[in-house]
């Protein structure tokens, strides 16, 4: 069991009212909900759902069109102590194919005014050891979420963003991905992770927010499994394809 | 300067170092810049009575490099936008003002390495190509006149091209822009409409080179200076409103 109160307690997120267009698609319609400090969050949606929009937004890259974001207490990453508290693991956050995995830790250790002593110890945490001198197009899908991840931890954050950790990864990278965010929220991080895979979701996150458009769900894995006889994924098929049939989605709050 | 500021400079100094665009574009720049100068003395029948201007000439064919640096410049930045890292570069930045200040110091810095390479190699391209016809190089003031002018240009082209850059974002639109109108756009602006030409970048750089023979509708010198900088200014601030008002 993870202590209730984690000696980091960081990282809190709260959405408000989030909506977001692009042209004729509402791409997020009132989104709100928070995370939990110090817990690992799942947030759960089908293609489409709106995930990658709503985290572009908590992220600062995309501004919502309606509501409110707010990380680390202010607005997304508008100060670059905030900034050097959140980590991100996201597909659309790419990196230049000709750098080489040393190189892009350097120009982010440098971004962030960090130590380049602490290269090394991210380099080791991820398990890069020995690719230091590969070029980002020549490694493997696994080996970019480990430079990824390697990038996203090089500042200590309190807020890890991790946006489908899991690709690309075999077996024993999906375990040792399981291992580190058990081993985040046990440091006291808060971690949001937006995966498709619910069986690994639901090995990892302490609570869920089920994503299509709106927040069709907010609150613990135990609700929501309790909710479908016991079953992560009847639940949450449940919600979705219930949010297919009806006008307004239900919307519980945790 | 504020410490998260010169982190951001100095990282995006180092993304200039890395990968291959700054030697390549560099050895390119220079390349082109010695195919004109040699033309020149080779053209030029008596050197050793052309004397000054000829040397003079000589220098003022490095501000060719400036393309090359303004080329660098966009690359720098829509290379950024193609792979996605533009992401990471506003994340750990204190602003995406502070993102379009980075890059444009860090590409006046790679402006400058541009004409300071273009002054040297000019000089050492006029010396080996005027021995070979027994003559030598003639400097005098306006030797070194004209390689501030090169200096100059060189060092805004660099935050030109990154300002370009945030306008446009797309890479291949960007380099392609630049190489059509850095090669054939501005010869027929210049040359059709020498009224309008005189005001664009282009014009401007005649103006402060001083270069009558090539555009004989420059203005002078000091204005030449000012609209330079005035239009990098311009081109600066709608890069800055741009990326700060559009999502990444």
């Amino acid at each position: 069991m993870r202590p209730e109160h984690p000696p980091r307690a960081g990282g809190s997120v709260v959405f408000d009212g989030v909506s977001k267009r692009f042209g004729d698609h509402q791409a997020l319609d009132d989104v709100s909900f928070a995370l939990r400090p110090g817990k690992v969050t799942g947030l759960l949606g089908p293609n489409g759902a709106g995930k990658s929009t709503l985290l572009r937004i908590l992220l600062g890259l995309a501004r919502p069109d309606a509501g409110s974001a707010e990380v680390l207490g202010g607005e997304p990453l508008s100060a670059p102590e905030r900034a050097q508290r959140v980590g991100v693991v996201m597909d659309a956050i790419g990196f230049h194919p000709r750098v080489t995995v040393r190189r892009q830790l350097e120009i982010s250790a440098r971004s962030l005014g960090l130590p380049s002593s602490r290269i090394a110890e991210v380099i080791g945490q991820v398990g890069l050891d020995g690719a230091e001198r590969k070029r980002v197009k020549a490694c493997s899908t696994g080996m970019r979420q480990r430079l990824a991840l390697a990038v996203a931890l090089l500042p200590d954050p309190e807020l890890l963003i991790l946006d489908e950790p899991l690709n690309g990864l075999d077996p024993d990278g999906i375990r040792w991905m399981r291992r580190l965010v058990e081993r985040s929220a046990d440091e006291g991080r808060t971690v949001l992770i937006a995966s498709h895979m619910l069986s690994e979701v639901e090995q990892s996150v302490d609570d869920v927010v089920v994503l299509r458009r709106s927040v069709l769900f907010t609150g613990s894995l135990q609700e929501l499994v309790r909710r479908g006889g016991g079953r992560l994924e009847d639940a949450y098929f449940a919600l979705v394809e219930g949010a297919d049939a009806a006008p307004r989605p239900e919307v519980t709050r945790a | 300067m504020p410490e998260v500021l010169r982190n951001q400079l100095s990282a995006e100094l180092l993304k200039l170092r890395t990968g291959l665009a700054l030697p390549a574009l560099l050895l390119v720049a220079l390349a082109f810049c010695a195919l004109g100068q040699l033309g020149l003395v080779y053209a030029e029948s008596d050197p050793a009575s052309a004397g000054a201007e000829l040397t003079a000439n000589i220098v003022g064919l490095g501000a060719s490099a400036a393309l090359f640096a303004t080329l660098l410049g966009a690359l720098h930045v829509t290379g950024e936008f193609s792979s996605g890292s533009i992401g990471r570069t506003v994340l750990y930045a204190p602003g995406r003002s502070a993102v379009v200040g980075a890059k444009l110091l860090a590409t006046t810095v790679s402006g400058l390495v541009f004409g300071v390479a273009a002054v040297v190699c000019s000089l050492a391209v006029g010396y080996a190509a005027l021995a070979a016809k027994d003559s030598g190089l003639t400097v005098d003031g306006s030797t070194w006149t004209t390689a501030a002018a090169v200096l100059t240009i060189c060092t805004l082209a660099g935050p030109w091209g990154a300002a370009i850059g945030f306008v446009v974002r797309n890479r291949l639109a960007a380099v392609l822009g630049l190489v059509v109108w850095g090669t054939l756009g501005q010869v027929l602006v210049l040359g059709q409409l020498p009224e309008l030409g005189r005001f664009l970048p282009e014009g401007a750089q005649f103006a402060l080179l001083g270069d009558a023979s090539g555009f004989p509708d420059a203005l002078a010198a000091p204005y030449g200076l000012l609209l330079l900088v005035g239009w990098t200014a311009a081109m600066s601030l709608a890069g800055t409103r741009l990326f700060t008002h559009r999502d990444v």
